[in-house]
C-alpha cells in the first residue's frame, strides 16, 4: 500500500528536523540511503525489502501573522510518501511522531 | 548504583522529630527516573487512601531528578508532592525553578519525604549531609521575604538555599504555595497548606558534594549540543529572553483564547496593555534566570509611579498577567504586578487566586455575592483596587470574603450556594489557567484529563494548536487530539521526573533525553522507552486517583465550555466536543472507556502488577 503523511511544522530549524528524520528512518527499521538537496529543501530516501519511504522537506523563514512577535520563523512542510505493508506504514508514521516530538511547558 | 543521583532519600518523621536515610531502590531509577516517578511510587505505596490532606497522615514529598543540578540545560528545578487539600484530584504536584533543587542534591539527597506533624513550628537544616530539625518559632508569622533573610542571617551564610512557606501556608490557606529564592513558587494544588499543617516552615540546604555522571565526556558533549539547540530555537533563544512568558498575551488574545471576565469570552481590545511587549517597554528592569538556565525568561520589574509606586520584584509571568489581568477585567500592569508581589510575599498561587477572584467578581456582578458578603468591596470586573486588596485578604485569611475564598472554591461554593460552583472555572476544583478551552479543543482535553486537575502543564496543546509544534493542528477539530495529548502527557511525565525545565522541550525531543539519560545514568535508553516510562508514571499517578474514586465522570470541564457557545473570536459559536475526544483518549491510553480506569492488561504491559490487581476490582 501507499500512504502519505503531510505535516506543517513551525519554529524548528531545518538542521534539527534533518537529524530527527534520520532518527525516524532508523527507528522504523530502514536505512537512510540518501539525502539530496533540492531547489527548495531536501529529499530523503530509504528502503528495505518491500518497504520504502521518500520524505520531502522544505523550509522557509517567514512571518506568521498570529505569531508576528517572533519575527520570521522557520515554517517547514514535510511530506512522507510511504510504500509497504500496512504494519510498516503504521510503524513509520509512529516513528515520525516520536522522532519529531517537541512541545513547550 | 546508576550515576546522576545523590543516591538517598531522607525520610523525616515530624511527629517523632526523627529521620532516616534510605537508598533509592535501583529498579526505580530505570523505571521511574526521579521526580514525579519517585513521588508517584512513594505515594502509591505509602499514602493511605481516604486520609485528610491536612492531617499528619498525609505525606509531603520534595524531589529532584537525575539531571537536576547537572550541566543539562535548565536543570535548576525541584517539585513538591502530596495529597492535595485544594482539589478533588487527590494527586497534588507543584514544580518550581529557582536555586534550591540542585542544592538539595549537593547536600546529599535526591528527595525528602515528610510524615507526621511537628508539635511546634520547625525548620529542617541540611548542611552537606548533616540533618537537623530546628525551632522555627521566631520565623513563624514572617513573610517569605523576611524568612529568606532571617535564615541566611541565622545560618551566617548568604549562599544557603531555602524553600519556605509564608503566612498563607501557616494559616493553611488552600491556595498556599512553597517559595524558593523570593520569587519562584511551587504554586499549584495547595501544597503550601500541607507544609503549614505539618508545622514545617522551611527547608534550608548547603552542600558541597559532587553529582557524578556515568560518561562525563559524552555527557558534556550531549549537554553542549542541547544548549546549542536551545540557543538556536526562535522561542528559547530569542522570544523568551526578550519578552518572557508574557510573549503570549497578544497571541492568545488574537487567537480568541485569552480568558476574559472569568472565561466568559476569549478576547478583549485592551489586552495589549498587559502584553509582554508593553511590559518590556514600561516596567521591565532586567531579565533574571533560575540556576543553570541560559534562557533567562524571568522579568524583574519596578513600578515607578501611580497607586502602586515602589512595587518591585520578579514577575509577573504570563499566567499571572492573565489571572490578575483579563480574568478580572484589569488591563494595567502596575496593579497586576502589585497583586503578584503580594502573592510572592505571603506565599500564594497567582493562578489559583486570580482565577478565584475572577469567579467572585462574576458572582458579585450576578448578585450571588453582595457588598455585605464582600466586606464592602465593590467587586466589579475591572476594579483593580478591589482585586489587589482581595488578594491580600485571601493570603491572610482576613475578613469575611478573604477567609471564605481562602478555603478554596470547592468549600466556598458549598457555603455560598445559589449555583455558584457551576461558575467556577476549574477541573477537579483546580482553577484553570490562561487558555480559553472553547478555542483550543485539544487543550480542553488536556485540562479534562490532567492528573492534577485543571492544568496546562501536563499536555500543553497550545504548542500544536497555536504555535505549530511538533505539527500544526486545527484548534477547532477533534482530529489527532487524543493521541497528541497522550504524547505530551507521557513526555512531560518524564521531563518532570528528570526534573528540568519544560521549556527545553521546545527544542529537545525524547531521543535527546534518551542520549542525556544514557550519558548520565549509564542505562541504554531510546526515545520510545522514554515515552513508555512516561506512560508508566502517568498511569501510576492515575491509579492514585482511581483508588480514591476518580473516574471518567470527573474528567470533565465546566458547563460553560460544554453548553454555552463562545461569544467572540475564531471559536465564536463553538463549544468543546469533549465526550468524543474522551472516548478516543481512553482508547489510546489503554484505559477502560466507560470508567476511565487503566485496564489490568495495560498496567501489566507497563510492569505495574500490583496496580493491575487493584484495577481489576475497580469499576
Amino acid at each position: 500500500m501507499e500512504a502519505i503523511d503531510e505535516r506543517l511544522i513551525q519554529f524548528v530549524p531545518p538542521k534539527h528536523l534533518l537529524i530527527d528524520l534520520e532518527r525516524a528512518f532508523h527507528r522504523a527499521g530502514i536505512p537512510l540511503e540518501s539525502v539530496e538537496t533540492t531547489q527548495d529543501g531536501w529529499l530523503l530516501k530509504g528502503g528495505k525489502g518491500e518497504n520504502s519511504v521518500e520524505v520531502y522537506l522544505s523550509t522557509k523563514n517567514r512571518v506568521v501573522p498570529l505569531l508576528r512577535v517572533f519575527g520570521p520563523i522557520p515554517v517547514s512542510k514535510l511530506k512522507a510518501v510511504i510504500h509497504g505493508t500496512e504494519e510498516f506504514v503504521r510503524r513509520f508514521k509512529y516513528s515520525l511522531d516520536v522522532s519529531l516530538l517537541r512541545c513547550l511547558g | 548504583m546508576p550515576k546522576g543521583y545523590a543516591g538517598k532519600i531522607l525520610w523525616v518523621d515530624l511527629t517523632a522529630g526523627s529521620w532516616r536515610e534510605e537508598q533509592i531502590p535501583e529498579g526505580w531509577m530505570r523505571n521511574y527516573i526521579g521526580g514525579n516517578g519517585f513521588a508517584a511510587r512513594i505515594l502509591y505505596d505509602n499514602l493511605k487512601p481516604g486520609v485528610d490532606p491536612l492531617s499528619p497522615e498525609n505525606l509531603l514529598i520534595f524531589m529532584t531528578g537525575p539531571l537536576t543540578g547537572t550541566l543539562f540545560p535548565c536543570s535548576g528545578r525541584w517539585a513538591a508532592y502530596g495529597k492535595s487539600p485544594l482539589t478533588t484530584a487527590v494527586w497534588g504536584e507543584a514544580h518550581s525553578g529557582g536555586y534550591w533543587g540542585p542544592e538539595l542534591k549537593y547536600a546529599g539527597f535526591d528527595g525528602i519525604v515528610f510524615t507526621g506533624r511537628a508539635e511546634k513550628p520547625v525548620y529542617l537544616w541540611i548542611d552537606d549531609g548533616k540533618v537537623e530539625l530546628r525551632d522555627a518559632g521566631h520565623i513563624w508569622g514572617k513573610d517569605c521575604f523576611e524568612t529568606e533573610a532571617i535564615l541566611k542571617e541565622e545560618i551566617g551564610d548568604e549562599t544557603i538555599r531555602s524553600v519556605y512557606i509564608g503566612p498563607a501556608g501557616e494559616k493553611m490557606v488552600l491556595q498556599a504555595c512553597i517559595m524558593d529564592s523570593l520569587y519562584r513558587a511551587a504554586g499549584r494544588c495547595g501544597l503550601g497548606a500541607v507544609m503549614g499543617s505539618k508545622n514545617l516552615k522551611a527547608i534550608a540546604c548547603r552542600g558541597g558534594k559532587d553529582i557524578t555522571v556515568e560518561n562525563p565526556d559524552e555527557f558534556y558533549r550531549v549537554a553542549l549540543e542541547l544548549h546549542d539547540k536551545i540557543k538556536e530555537s526562535p522561542v528559547t533563544g530569542n522570544a523568551l529572553p526578550t519578552y518572557g512568558t508574557n510573549v503570549l498575551t497578544n497571541i492568545t488574545n488574537e487567537a480568541g483564547i485569552l480568558p476574559t471576565f472569568n472565561f466568559q469570552q476569549g478576547w478583549h481590545p485592551e489586552a495589549v496593555n498587559n502584553s509582554g511587549e508593553t511590559m518590556r517597554d514600561t516596567i521591565l528592569v532586567k531579565n533574571r534566570a533560575c540556576r543553570f538556565c541560559a534562557i533567562r525568561c524571568a522579568r524583574f520589574c519596578y513600578i515607578p509611579s501611580g497607586p502602586y509606586a515602589g512595587t518591585i520584584g520578579e514577575g509577573p509571568e504570563y499566567e499571572t498577567v492573565w489571572a490578575f489581568g483579563s480574568q478580572c477585567g484589569v488591563f494595567r500592569l502596575d496593579a497586576i504586578h502589585a497583586a503578584n508581589t503580594i502573592c510572592n510575599k505571603y506565599g500564594i498561587d497567582t493562578i489559583e487566586v486570580g482565577n478565584t477572584i475572577g469567579w467572585a467578581m462574576e458572582l458579585y456582578e450576578k448578585g450571588i455575592l453582595t457588598k455585605e458578603d464582600t466586606d464592602g468591596l465593590e467587586l466589579n470586573f475591572g476594579n483593580h483596587e478591589a482585586m489587589v486588596e482581595l488578594t491580600r485578604r485571601i493570603a491572610l485569611k482576613e475578613g469575611k470574603l478573604g477567609a471564605l475564598l481562602a478555603e478554596g472554591a470547592r468549600r466556598a461554593s458549598e457555603k455560598i450556594g445559589k449555583g455558584s460552583g457551576r461558575l467556577f472555572m476549574g477541573v477537579k476544583w483546580l482553577g484553570l489557567p490562561a487558555y480559553e478551552p472553547r478555542g483550543v479543543w485539544g487543550h480542553a482535553l488536556g485540562y479534562a484529563t490532567s492528573v492534577r486537575g485543571g492544568c496546562h502543564l501536563r499536555a500543553y496543546m497550545i504548542a500544536a494548536e497555536i504555535l505549530g509544534i511538533p505539527k500544526k493542528l486545527d484548534p477547532l477539530s477533534t482530529s489527532e487530539k487524543a493521541q497528541m495529548v497522550k504524547f505530551f502527557q507521557d513526555y512531560f511525565a518524564v521531563i518532570d521526573s528528570a526534573l528540568v525545565c519544560k521549556f527545553v522541550s521546545f527544542a529537545l525531543t525524547p531521543d535527546d533525553f534518551a542520549s542525556a539519560f544514557k550519558a548520565a545514568m549509564g542505562f541504554e535508553f531510546t526515545g520510545d522507552e522514554v515515552l513508555k516510562i512516561g506512560d508508566r508514571i502517568y498511569t501510576l499517578e492515575r491509579m492514585i486517583q482511581c483508588r480514591e474514586g476518580i473516574r471518567r465522570k470527573d474528567d470533565t470541564l465546566p458547563e460553560r465550555f460544554l453548553k454555552t457557545p463562545a461569544p467572540v473570536g475564531p471559536a465564536q459559536g463553538k463549544v468543546v466536543p469533549l465526550e468524543e475526544m474522551l472516548d478516543e483518549y481512553y482508547r489510546v491510553r489503554g484505559w477502560d472507556v466507560q470508567s476511565g480506569v487503566p485496564t489490568p492488561e495495560k498496567l501489566r504491559e507497563l510492569g505495574l502488577e500490583k496496580e493491575a490487581e487493584l484495577a481489576s476490582t475497580l469499576k
